[in-house]
């Protein structure tokens, strides 16, 4: 049973990676012979989940686990504690508490700390200052920068790179994206082409370079898998993650927010009627979906245009009926062995159907809604131009109606950038606005919005956003919902700005867009890495090049949609795989850049 | 007992050594190429120079290393003298002209300095590339005046010491030269100026001088002078005129003025030998050779032209020499410096002598024999080897071939031996390959080091005792600049895999070269490496850039977490400043740790703006009011100096607001302290105060729509239906009025919200009324206003019960109808979307034919049936069932095979079956034409499936039926849609996804939406027959027709007439999941 099949199904082999990533958790857990407690830094449990299940770690002897808290450590008949921990100071913090307060109740337990990604000399010396350093057998470091997500999709989860990068100046992020990009290549041999767009894009290349410099002489003689990096800054393409994203994947993103590949969804729907039994209680847990490719239906519509997921539910659904009718054209034992052998895979093709129709149902009500429509009517004005340097009424409306902050500040956002700035009357309008009616203290996020040119009065007249959306076609009247011959329809009609960067570098190249280039923020480049002598590929007629498209802070579902859908091409010629510091949508991604200070007045 | 061989020349066959049991063998040390390099040298200037007397040469000869030549300095009188140092291999290292005073001896220390001991009695110390070190004196007065006559210079276990004699023949010795303790010795009894011959000794831990003057020997040691006579020493030997101590300290060879020569222990308690030499002239030189381990001591004795050997026996053994020489006595043997080459004389290993004797049954030779075979792939190879191994000597003989491999200098002899000593290795099964690998790693380095280039001819004992780390020592002293050092090891190393230049750069830290550690840094790719060496070799400046190339965050914070606790703050800052990056990491540091800090830092950099929100954050963690606006306060000031008019403003209006909140709290309780001025507003609505709410929307000018909505929905809130009446009427309302009957209407209040509806305007006039669900008023407005998408909205709420309430009349001009399938069908019919195969299909009654098109390729097939045919659905175990005649059959559409699976109205022959349809569970129902119906028709269900809608044409309506799905009963008819005039005949029909009806008119030349009868689709021809939805969601309407029964003319005017049509409706109904029409 292998979970994580899906992963090697795609053009690249991404398991290759996942599966080198449980043999080094393997091997550190063996390293502390005997029984196991993890205590966890919570929020890396759930990239954990993508590399490995409770059981692996149940097979090496981990009996127990638990969450990183201050105070005494629960009480576990164990002889290894080890601490699963992110660098960071406050959690060393923590760590020695928990180790000072165990040490007067236990005696003989072990210590472990495994760091993620990386080890930290600031946070062994924090553990030094503690007094706490040397009551640990092993100090590790598990190197977790990539993992894989899906079949072609890998992500850091790394929430707050973005925020980090452009707000704060902090560059890890690029650190670990540079030294997990050292991994890929390892294991996939190294990439001859690089292209970026963007500073942090070209701090990573030079990372990268300076790197593979220190690896000199000990790269692995690996055949090429990928023929081209493209490295992508977030802030070359600020506007496709504020718009709402309408194909079926994006939209649960958008609605219920996935999370670590996970979505939480309200449980009504998917009460389960058992026969004879009255539906008196319903569950009241939210019920939790796991959303990857290794799902058959899911991997069929997550990407379609919502408007497109009906017809293929319904069809699905026809097939599947069609499939358990065999059943009477089943005659001889042995044809029965055999339907009943596709049961399992049936009745999980029909759970699944039953999933989806649920979750369409959930989402279309939300779709059908006024507020939904209003709101992407003054998002695709914003787009096509309309009436940009002006307050927005519906913006207005929105705030008298205290409607939630992130989606004020979303529209807001792309109205700015939308028209290079706005006029200083109506950027102090809309602060002014926002500010009164949501307090004061978000005078601290709009900051941050400015800083990261989210949201910027207009310095010049000239408004490039236009020009950039005439030149790479970023909207499209005609966009084709249901069989759809462009990108643009998993906006409905915006062409996500990124993605096009990465169709127009794959045909006809960059070079036809050099003005629009040089009004996105950043440098654009190219660089050329060496490949040792017989390692360059011989390509097969016809066999697509693949692309690894990195986003730098941050990807949309949608965009990943629009790559995809560029895979699929016939006459593409190229393949995508897509990797990123973390899966974000609008509201995430603001979230991200919000600073609400605690207010302690009485 | 000693034989001696005159073997002078190395090259000379090794087994010609074979009678002899102890052979001195005399080496040319060679270097490569062979015999070029050290002639290269000494054929110049100095070649002439060394027999001159007035040159003072000496050689580092102390402990087993000797292996550097430096040379002379040349006393002239006529020009300045030279001090010239010259490598072992002749290569002129430094040479420069003495200013100072005459020099009596030249000298190395240990540790490679050179002493130039002048008469004076100072001593100035040089290094090896000839810059001043430092100087010392060997005594004051006494020594000044009246000179030093001879000086010697010794080594010791204690190091480099010092011995002169004096002009008033008084020793004066310094035992080690870096702790200088000078001791002068007592006075020799009846020496007259310097004794004819003398040397130093050191014994039982002291040092002492042994001296020979006139007949007498006295050692002189601090306390006294004593005459001793060596044991053994015939009386006619006359008086002493040459003596030589071992390298040891431990022999002590004396020459007589009768040519005797007498060998014994140093402490003269013993005697080994005496020979006469029968020369007459004292020798030149006199050093002792031998080999530590070896029993075997011997002297060597130059001449002019000749080198004697003499031992413990009484032979001698002579080789003449050419040239002028000069002896250094080493370790483990003499070497030989002549002006063209340096030989080395010193006793044959015992080991190579086991191997190389002639017909040796060594075990090492009968393997090296052995190999030999091996190689000529002689099968004698395997006897030798059978030989060694029966007497259990492999292991023996490896080891010899091993070791004899050390000795050797000639490195095919070197090879051959490893190899026969890898060979033989392969024989066995346990045997550590240690001794192997390390004498092959010595040896690679030893013959690079006996490279001319290099020059230091070691032998192989000789390196033993030194050890690496000497040599390594040695071979670094170069001078070459930092830069030069570091780039030279890049070439060297290179890129190579596994090559840390850190290590390299922490050794050339180590050895206290930091700035050659941090050229060789540079070269280190590895960031994380450089970073820590150079903070402990505290260039902290440096790492911390070097961490910021590196990209490598937690090496930044670790530098600059190290530079602020080095560092004054001032400083910390200043270097901060100069690196952007360190700096924001240090900010984001202070402020999950050190907020003080962060003000700090801000105000170094004059940061207004970021000082301001960081007054706003701290705020914040403030609990008393009075902190907090102060705080706020500061605030405003940095956003002033930063020009940030708006937020200086915005923060005022805060601190306006918190005291306002303030004093509301303190008189009216209301817990408004910290609520945002809109919440605060909404408070106070909520608690009726008005005035207040009224008092902060002037004051704070609020937008009046943001106001409006406000006081709108708090009103409604609250009920306060007459208050908010007023406050609609107070002025024109800015948000509009419909905001009032929606929020009415939130609030429950038909009654009220009514009141605002025609003050709406007329844009939203048709939401306004369908808010109060007024569906007649909303179906007005919109017609009013002509608005499609209104009408649409209207529509949308409209149920079947509301059809009377709209005027039927409206049609829908989006609808889009065109003609897909020319079929010109006699009577086309039963429509059906098959969803699998994403075709429609329908049937041809009278033309007895069915049809199957495809939207997508816009293709037709037909298949013809033998009898008219009222119907097709479907079949789910694939094909499709048609109604032909009165048979149901089963229609194979690729054969056009077509099976009868039952027969109807068996009793009635002239019937036949017309429109049939499949349930939800696969049932089909379909009807006859006959007597009990007219025409049975259109038939389909409701969508909960409990309704079944059935059309009789010549009844003119639409009739329903209860429906029990499970026994597909039927019951309880009632008409649920009569046709009106003009309308023709009801035909066939389908149902939306909504649960409508639609009616095909036959004659009537429309499509009906019976349900609400809103919408009539009208067609260019007049007999539709029947109708279904389909297209891949299910949006499009397909309509069939007929054209049997027009006349001509009416043929002329609908062309179109048999054909098969596609309306695509603006609003679709869409589909949902439409799971049926199969069977």
């Amino acid at each position: 049973r292998n979970m994580a099949a899906h992963l090697s199904y795609g053009r690249v082999n991404l398991n290759i990676l996942r599966e080198a990533a449980r043999k080094e958790l393997r091997e550190f857990l063996d390293k502390c012979a005997g029984s196991k407690a993890i205590v966890w830094d919570e929020y890396l449990t759930g990239p954990f989940g993508l590399i490995a299940q409770y059981s692996l770690l149940k097979e090496h002897e981990v009996e127990k686990m638990f969450t990183l808290k201050s105070g005494r450590l629960p009480s576990a008949d164990v002889k290894n504690i080890i601490f699963f921990v992110r660098p960071r100071l406050e959690l060393m913090d923590i760590i020695a508490e928990n180790i000072f307060s165990e040490d007067k109740m236990h005696s003989s337990r072990d210590f472990h700390v495994l760091f993620v990604p990386r080890r930290s000399m600031l946070c062994e010396q924090r553990l030094k200052d503690q007094g706490v350093l040397g009551s640990f057998i092993n100090i590790d470091e598990y190197i977790l920068d990539l993992i894989p997500y899906d079949g072609d999709l890998l992500s850091m989860e790394y929430e707050s790179a973005f925020r980090e990068c452009y707000l704060e100046n902090d560059q890890t992020s690029l650190y670990h994206t540079a030294k997990g990009l050292m991994t890929l290549q390892a294991l996939y041999g190294t990439i001859p082409q690089i292209y970026g767009k963007g500073d942090c894009a070209r701090h990573v290349a030079n990372m990268m370079l300076r790197m593979k410099r220190e690896f000199a002489g000990s790269q692995n003689q690996i055949l090429p898998v990928f023929d081209t990096l493209l490295l992508l800054d977030r802030n070359v393409d600020l506007l496709t993650p504020l718009a709402t994203q309408l194909t079926y994947e994006g939209l649960i993103d958008e609605i219920y927010g996935i999370t670590n590949g996970y979505v939480k969804l309200p449980p009504e729907k998917f009460a389960q009627k058992k026969q004879g039994e009255a539906s008196k209680d319903l569950p009241t847990e939210p019920k939790k979906l796991q959303l990857n490719s290794a799902e058959e239906l899911y991997a069929e519509i997550r990407d379609k245009n919502f408007n497109a997921v009906g017809a293929a539910l319904s069809k699905k659904a026809k097939i599947i009926s069609a499939a358990f009718e065999e059943r009477h054209n089943a005659k001889t034992v042995g044809e029965i062995k055999q339907f009943v052998s596709q049961l399992p895979h049936m009745q999980a093709a029909r759970s699944s159907l039953a999933n989806h129709t649920s979750i369409a149902e959930l989402i279309k009500d939300i779709t059908t809604s006024e507020a939904f429509f209003d709101n992407l009517t003054v998002e695709q004005e914003f787009m096509t131009g309309v009436d940009t340097d002006k307050v927005n009424t519906y913006i207005e409306d929105c705030i008298a109606q205290k409607d939630p902050l992130i989606k004020i500040l979303r529209l807001v956002c792309m109205q700015s950038v939308c028209n290079n700035g706005l006029k200083q009357k109506v950027f102090d309008y809309y602060k002014r606005e926002i500010l009164q009616t949501y307090g004061y203290e978000h005078i601290l996020t709009l900051n941050n919005l400015e800083k990261a040119g989210l949201l910027k009065p207009q310095t010049s007249s000239r408004n490039n956003y236009p020009t950039i959306r005439k030149t790479l076609k970023l909207w499209m009247e005609d966009a084709n919902e249901q069989n759809p011959n462009d990108i643009s329809y998993v906006y409905s009609g915006y062409a996500p700005l990124s993605i096009r960067l990465t169709q127009v570098l794959a045909r006809p190249g960059w070079r036809s867009i050099e003005e629009v280039l040089k009004m996105l923020p950043g440098p654009h480049f190219e660089e050329r890495q060496q490949l040792p002598a017989g390692l360059h590929k011989k390509r097969q007629q016809g066999e697509n090049r693949t692309t690894l498209v990195f986003f730098l802070g941050g990807v949309t579902y949608a965009e990943i949609a629009a790559l995809r859908f560029l895979s699929q091409m016939e006459d593409s010629g190229m393949e995508y795989i897509i990797a990123t510091t973390k899966l974000i949508n609008g509201t995430t991604w603001i979230k991200s850049l919000m600073d609400r200070p605690e207010s302690q007045t009485s | 007992m000693l034989t001696l061989s005159s073997n002078i020349d190395s090259k000379s066959n090794q087994k010609q050594q074979k009678h002899q049991k102890l052979s001195l063998c005399r080496k040319t040390l060679e270097t490569h190429p062979p015999c070029c390099t050290l002639i290269g040298w000494l054929r110049g200037k100095l070649s002439t120079k060394l027999p001159d007397c007035g040159n003072i040469h000496t050689f580092n000869s102390f402990t087993p290393t000797t292996p550097l030549l430096r040379e002379p300095h040349r006393r002239s009188p006529s020009s300045r003298p030279q001090l010239e140092i010259y490598s072992a291999s002749g290569v002129s290292i430094v040479s420069f002209p003495w200013k100072s005073g005459p020099v009596v001896q030249l000298g190395w220390t240990v540790s490679d300095e050179l002493l130039c001991i002048q008469e004076d009695g100072s001593v100035l110390i040089y290094d090896l590339f000839g810059s001043f070190k430092r100087h010392f004196s060997m005594g004051q007065d006494e020594v000044v005046q009246s000179q030093v006559l001879e000086a010697k210079v010794f080594h010791s276990p204690y190091g480099t010491g010092i011995a002169i004699v004096t002009g008033s023949s008084r020793f004066t010795l310094a035992t080690n030269i870096d702790d200088l303790k000078l001791r002068r010795l007592p006075e020799v009894p009846g020496l007259q100026g310097k004794p004819s011959c003398w040397v130093v000794l050191t014994q039982d831990r002291q040092t002492k001088v042994l001296l020979s003057s006139g007949p007498e020997i006295y050692i002189l040691d601090n306390t006294s002078c004593t005459a001793v006579c060596p044991p053994g020493l015939s009386p006619q030997a006359g008086s002493v005129v040459h003596m030589s101590v071992s390298f040891s300290y431990k022999y002590l060879a004396l020459f007589t003025d009768t040519g005797h020569l007498w060998t014994g222990p140093s402490h003269l308690q013993d005697k080994l030998s005496e020979v006469d030499t029968k020369k007459s002239t004292p020798p030149k030189q006199m050093v002792w050779c031998r080999r530590p381990k070896s029993q075997q001591p011997s002297v060597v004795l130059m001449w002019d032209r000749l080198l004697m050997v003499a031992g413990v026996c009484n032979d001698t053994i002579q080789f003449p020499i050419e040239d002028l020489c000069i002896l250094v006595g080493e370790l483990d043997g003499v070497r030989i410096i002549s002006s063209t080459n340096q030989e080395l004389l010193q006793e044959v290993p015992l080991v190579c002598q086991d191997i190389f004797k002639i017909a040796s049954m060594a075990p090492g030779a009968l393997l090296l024999e052995a190999h030999r075979e091996y190689e000529k792939l002689s099968q004698k190879a395997d006897e030798y080897l059978r030989e060694i191994k029966e007497q259990s000597m492999l292991g023996e003989a490896v080891r010899q071939c091993v070791e004899a491999a050390g000795h050797e200098y000639d490195t095919n002899t070197q090879k051959s031996l490893l190899r026969a000593a890898s060979f033989g290795k392969c024989f066995l099964t346990d045997f550590s390959p240690d001794h192997f690998v390390s004498t092959c790693r010595e040896l690679r380095v030893l013959n690079a080091v006996r490279e001319s280039s290099v020059g230091l001819p070691l032998t192989h004992t000789q390196f033993k005792q030194m050890t690496l780390q000497v040599l390594i020592d040695r071979c670094s002293r170069k001078d070459l600049s930092d830069e030069a050092i570091a780039r030279a090891v890049c070439v060297k190393v290179g890129d190579s895999p596994g090559v840390s230049y850190s290590h390299i750069a922490a050794k050339a830290y180590e050895c206290g070269r930091t700035e050659l550690a941090i050229k060789l840094l540079d070269f280190e790719a590895r960031s994380g490496e450089q970073v820590p060496l150079l903070l402990k070799m505290k260039r902290s400046q440096l790492a911390l850039s070097k961490a910021v190339e590196s990209g490598d965050t937690d090496l930044v914070y670790t530098v600059v977490t190290y530079l602020k606790n080095e560092m004054n703050r001032g400083d910390f800052f200043m270097t901060l400043r100069n690196q952007p990056v360190a700096l924001s990491l240090y900010r984001q540091f202070c402020k999950l740790q050190e907020q003080e800090t962060l003000k700090d830092l801000y105000n170094q950099d004059d940061d207004h703006q970021e000082l301001a929100n960081y007054y706003v954050t701290a705020s914040y963690r403030e609990k008393r009011l009075e902190s907090r606006l102060s705080l706020l306060q500061s605030a405003v000031d940095e956003y002033n100096k930063a020009k940030n008019e708006f937020a200086a403003k915005a923060t005022e209006d805060e601190m306006r607001l918190l005291r306002v909140q303030r004093k509301l709290d303190d008189e009216k309780g209301a817990g408004l302290l910290g609520l945002s001025l809109q919440a605060t507003m909404e408070a106070l609505l909520a608690l009726g105060l008005h005035k207040q709410a009224e008092q902060l929307y002037r004051d704070f000018r609020v937008p009046d729509k943001r106001y409006w909505w406000l006081k709108l929905k708090s009103l409604a809130e609250k009920e306060e239906w007459e208050e908010l009446e007023k406050f609609s009427k107070s002025k024109k309302s800015p948000i509009g009025y419909l905001a009032f009957v929606e929020v009415c209407i939130k609030s429950n209040n038909k009654y009220e919200a009514k009141k605002y509806v025609s003050k709406v305007i007329p844009e939203q006039k048709v939401k306004a009324h369908l808010a109060i669900s007024d569906l007649e008023g909303a179906a007005d407005a919109a017609i009013e206003r002509k608005n499609e998408a209104e009408m649409g909205a209207v529509l949308s709420r409209c149920s079947a019960s509301d059809r009377l309430l709209i005027d039927r009349q409206v049609t829908m001009s989006s609808v889009k109808v065109e003609s897909v399938v020319k079929a010109s069908a006699l009577v086309g019919e039963g429509p059906v979307w098959e969803e699998s195969e994403q075709t429609l299909l329908f049937v041809d009654i009278i033309g007895q034919k069915i049809h199957r098109w495809s939207p997508a390729t816009n293709q037709m097939e037909s298949v013809e049936t033998a009898d008219t045919v009222g119907f097709v659905v479907p079949r789910r175990s694939g094909g499709y069932v048609a109604g032909v005649g009165r048979s149901i059959v089963a229609v194979d559409w690729s054969t056009e095979m077509m099976t009868s699976l039952a027969e109807v109205d068996v009793d009635k022959p002239n019937n036949r079956l017309n429109d049939g349809k499949v349930d939800s569970i696969g049932r089909l129902l379909a009807g006859t034409m006959g007597k009990e119906v007219d025409i049975s028709n259109g038939l389909d269900w409701s969508l909960d499936q409990r309704t079944f809608f059935y059309i009789d044409s010549l009844f003119s309506s639409v009739d329903a039926f209860d429906y029990d799905l499970n026994t597909g009963r039927l019951g309880n008819r009632r008409v649920v849609y009569r046709m009106e005039e003009g309308e023709g005949l009801p035909d066939g029909m389908t149902v939306d996804a909504e649960g409508h009806l639609w009616v095909a008119c036959y004659n009537g030349g429309r499509v009906i939406s019976a349900s609400t009868l809103l919408l009539t689709i009208s067609l260019p021809v007049m007999k539709t027959t029947s109708c279904c939805f389909g297209g891949p969601d299910y949006s499009d309407l397909y309509v069939t027709s007929a054209s049997l029964g027009l006349d001509q003319s009416e043929r002329r005017q609908q062309p179109l007439a048999g054909d098969t049509f596609r309306a695509r409706v603006e609003h679709p109904p869409t589909s949902g999941i439409r799971n049926r029409q199969q069977m």
